[in-house]
């Protein structure tokens, strides 16, 4: 059941890949995430990706050091 | 080859957290590695015990965090946090094989380790492993490959022979998934998120077993192939929708290749 349940989570194990899934996406994949899409798509995908977060993983990614473009947005997205 | 090349036995490793942080704090011609046998010089007979001796061992995964530095010089290294012991063994016997002791003027006790940088000065290294330590960055490198190096000038391969450990039924299933996801759609995209989605994951759990480690690196193996991506929501009737058919078609591909690659029903049930 892990991969059919890895964008829901429901057992240990998928909400394991979920959850590396989401960190994923905000260590990498959002820089080259926000070059490709707008801003209006990005946020979408950040607040999709940022509610799939453990309470302890959303507190980690504030602490990334990201470029000032990319940190703008996350941050305007969450407080939205 | 002239009697007085030096030689290195290392395993690379390739991973753009190492990358980027070697492209600034190290410049030496060579790319990321772990040194397990280092400085040495051998005739041909004993090359092939080394490479008969590799070939029998099983791949295995070895887990780097942490950092520390070099007792001489300004070394920062990268530790390994996960199967040292594994690594030391074949450390002792690589140079059990070789008939030596290990003796590195630089290093007076051997620390399995990737060199991440070399500074001018204690100020300088501190800064640097303070910054990094605060990131708490893990990297897992599957070990199936150990190289023998002959070296030229400042540890310029001048050639290498790779050598394979033994393949496991894990190896074969991971090697399809990244080959279909670096053949298919967008693999520009799709294989450096598969990695750090495993990355990510032995971060957060460490002691991941085997099946969980195919499903980080398989888990959107779907869009590698289809090409389908979440920018076509209209066609699936919504975001829910196209995400449940995604991990569907994932699930059944993962266990094809699981199928393939002899893995008990029993395991590819986990994944289905």
């Amino acid at each position: 059941m892990i991969i059919k349940e890895h964008e829901t989570g429901g057992h240990r194990d998928s909400n394991l890949i979920r959850e590396a899934d989401a960190l994923a996406f905000f260590n990498f994949d959002i820089h080259q995430y926000i070059k490709e899409n707008t801003n209006k798509r990005t946020k979408e995908k950040i607040r999709f990706t940022y509610n799939r977060l453990s309470t302890k993983s959303k507190k980690n990614i504030l602490k990334i050091k990201y470029p000032n473009k990319i940190k703008k947005i996350i941050f305007q997205t969450i407080r939205e | 080859m002239k009697k007085e090349e030096k030689q290195a036995i290392v395993f690379f490793v390739e991973n753009s957290f190492v990358d980027n942080i070697r492209s600034k704090y190290d410049k030496r011609p060579i790319k990321p590695h772990l040194t397990l046998v280092y400085p040495f010089t051998t005739k041909k007979n004993k090359i092939s015990r080394i490479k008969k001796f590799i070939k029998n061992q099983e791949s295995f995964d070895v887990i780097f965090g942490g950092f520390s530095k070099s007792k001489k010089e300004y070394y920062l290294y990268f530790d390994i946090l996960k199967n040292k012991r594994k690594i030391l063994g074949l450390h002792k016997r690589l140079y059990k094989i070789l008939g030596m002791s290990f003796n590195n003027p630089d290093m007076p006790k051997y620390i399995p380790h990737i060199s991440l940088g070399i500074f001018n000065s204690e100020r300088e290294i501190n800064k640097a492993k303070q910054k990094l330590e605060s990131e708490n960055h893990l990297v897992n490198h599957h070990l199936d490959k150990i190289s023998v190096l002959t070296l030229g000038n400042g540890w310029q391969p001048k050639s290498i022979l790779n050598i394979y450990l033994k393949q496991t039924n894990y190896d074969k299933s991971l090697n399809s998934i990244a080959e279909i996801i670096s053949r298919g759609y967008q693999a520009y995209w799709n294989l450096p998120h598969a990695r750090e989605v495993l990355n990510q994951l032995l971060i957060i759990h460490p002691n991941a077993k085997d099946y969980l480690k195919i499903a980080g690196l398989g888990h959107d193996i779907e869009r590698s192939i289809t090409g389908e991506t979440d920018s076509k929501l209209k066609t699936f009737g919504g975001y829910d929708n196209y995400k449940e058919k995604h991990a569907i078609r994932s699930a059944k591909i993962i266990s094809d290749i699981l199928i393939k690659s002899n893995f008990p029903k029993k395991e590819i049930k986990k994944y289905v």
